[in-house]
């Protein structure tokens, strides 16, 4: 039922996954948070094979004017994917789908971010995903939280996401790309790591109500693991000096340019 | 062609003799240091009887915490009996983190000082801002934050007429303003008007964190007292994080240098003796680095004397 059929077993016959993980094993994640220097704050993700960049600025001014709210300050987040992240060369540019992703993941960054305390701004948030491997958007939405608290942006709680889903009639977390393209069912799902509560739960396919159930357990249980690796990488941020991001070559020194006769010098010559 | 190389040779290690002699260096020094007091004493004096202590002393500075934890965002970090102070938020009987910095408790109120983080403006903050824009009656002035103000001809010390500001100050000048409120959607309005308050002419400015500045203050002042010192620069520091700084070009170039690094270790103990060493080695390496093009240069012009005298010579 649903997506493509797939010329191999994606789950083997000893009851584990294409990459040798169990049903309710996630991929390994690696988070670093303060990677970019221009950015007010950044974090970079890898996670199973992906690969995404998320650099945050602001709060800052509206631009254009007429998007700002004199209330509130509001969350801009552009999702790209860059074009060599995938296998066959994806078209550059925002599509149907980048622009949704930006959409749902900006709803879910304005719900933890405290935007009543900066009015008529905008923190704008920008994912680029270098390599893709399924679960692109719970990878951005991971680094754009860890980015937005390295920006020193007041916000309630960091946002851990994961997407678990269906692959041959078994409940799977954390599918990878294989799974992704041939099984049958995926939810993404961001939670408030804190109470629990949901910033974004989709489900793209069939499940039942169980099935359902399973993903978004599996999901939970991910996103606290997600989350531990989260505040780990803000803490290491700063017990690690920064020192080493701000370090740039140092200039030749002057002694090791040898003393030549210049051009100049026969120039001197000629005037003498 | 060999008499060539064997002088260059020699040259490429030129004797130490040709160093500027250690007395010339000190005196050069001694009025480098005389000409800093002299510039510090003058500005005591401004800021003499004017009812005021200098902006970056004004304001009751947070003291140091003494257990530096770091705290993330919704990170429970009180509950009970403590109230919610800055950048912390409250949910129930329980505290919790809203921001990525260092938890301190005091006076029965819990906060989290952020390491990093736009400055918002304050009423009373004394900033250093630039003008971005130009009306007919006011300046709009960038104050490092996400918000820009406007500072109208009336708070100027000066009588601005209609159509004429651009006859005191132009886009791209710093001043030296003072916030003097804020509303509730934060629009911003300041003022000129006060002791010490006025156009910054000449210097330079640099742009740091907003929240390293009490770090780059020190408590009492004792980071920045140190720096103007150290780096015989006068330097104003306004709570937006943006720094003005006078000297000799290469005065600023130390001081901009350890502005950057009190920045960047700010969350480090012990930050104000790791600045002396860093500006002393820094100048150490400035005045080798001189005396090193000194050196070059000296020898240039001598193997240009020299091979004049060998050419006479073989003309001869």
């Amino acid at each position: 039922m649903g997506g493509l059929q797939a010329d191999h077993k994606l789950i083997r016959a000893d009851g584990r996954r294409v990459d040798g993980r169990g049903l309710d094993e996630m991929r390994p994640l690696s988070i670093k948070a303060g990677v970019l220097k221009r950015a007010d704050g950044s974090a970079f993700v890898e996670w199973g094979g992906n690969k995404v960049m998320a650099a945050v600025y602001g709060p800052r001014e509206v631009h254009p004017r007429h998007l700002q709210n004199s209330m509130r300050a509001i969350v801009q987040c552009r999702y790209n994917m860059a074009s060599f992240s995938v296998g066959e060369r994806k078209r550059p540019g925002p599509d149907r789908r980048s622009q949704e992703i930006s959409k749902i993941i900006s709803e879910a960054l304005e719900a933890v971010v405290f935007v009543e305390q900066f009015p008529r701004t905008t923190v704008d948030v920008y994912i680029e995903v270098l390599q893709a491997d399924a679960g692109t958007r719970c990878a951005g939405l991971t680094a754009a939280s860890v980015a937005l608290a390295d920006a020193g942006v007041p916000m309630r709680d960091l946002v851990p996401s994961c997407a678990s889903g269906k692959v041959e009639d078994k409940v799977v977390c954390d599918l990878n790309k294989e799974e992704d393209n041939f099984g049958s069912a995926d939810v993404p799902m961001a939670i408030l790591p804190r109470t629990g509560e949901f910033l974004l739960l989709q489900m793209d396919g069939h499940l039942t109500y169980d099935e359902l159930m399973q993903a978004m357990e599996y999901n939970m249980k991910a996103c606290k693991r997600i989350n531990e690796v989260q505040k780990e990488a803000l803490r290491t941020r700063y017990q690690t000096s920064a020192m080493e991001m701000e370090k740039e070559p140092e200039p030749a020194p002057i002694a090791s340019i040898p003393v030549e006769p210049a051009a100049n010098d026969q120039n001197d010559q000629g005037g003498a | 062609m060999s008499e060539e190389e064997r002088i260059s040779r020699e040259r490429s290690s030129p004797p130490l003799q040709s160093l500027p002699p250690p007395e010339v260096q000190q005196v050069e020094n001694a009025r480098r240091e005389e000409a800093a007091r002299e510039r510090a004493r003058r500005e005591q004096e401004l800021w003499k009887g004017r009812g005021r202590r200098e902006p970056e002393d004004r304001r009751p500075r947070p003291e140091e915490p003494v257990s530096r934890e770091i705290v993330i965002p919704g990170e429970i970090i009180a509950s009970g009996r403590m109230r919610a102070g800055p950048g912390t938020y409250q949910e129930g009987d329980d505290i919790f983190a809203a921001c990525l910095g260092i938890k301190t408790a005091r006076d029965g109120y819990i906060s989290v000082i952020p390491l990093t983080g736009k400055y918002i403006p304050k009423q009373g903050d004394v900033v250093v801002g630039k003008v971005i824009e130009m009306t007919p009656s006011a300046w709009v002035i960038d104050l490092n934050s996400p918000y820009v103000s406007p500072l109208s001809g009336a708070e100027t010390p000066w009588e601005v007429e209609f159509n004429e500001t651009s006859k005191y100050m132009v886009i791209g000048d710093t001043v030296l303003i003072e916030i003097r409120g804020v509303d509730s959607i934060k629009k911003v309005s300041v003022t000129m008007n006060g002791p010490g308050l006025r156009k910054l002419v000449g210097g330079q400015t640099m742009d740091i964190d907003a929240s390293k500045v009490p770090r780059l203050i020190g408590r009492g002042g004792s980071m920045i007292s140190l720096l103007k010192r150290l780096t015989r620069c006068s330097m104003l520091v306004g709570q937006n994080g943006r720094v003005w700084l006078d000297g000799t070009v290469d005065d600023i170039h130390v001081a901009m240098a350890a502005i950057r690094k009190i920045e960047s270790e700010a969350h480090r103990l012990g930050l104000t003796d790791a600045v002396a060493a860093f500006i002393e080695d820094m100048r150490k390496e400035l005045d080798a680095r001189k005396a090193e093009r000194e050196l070059t240069r000296d020898a240039r012009e001598e193997y240009a004397i020299m091979k004049e005298r060998i050419d006479k010579t073989e003309e001869e």
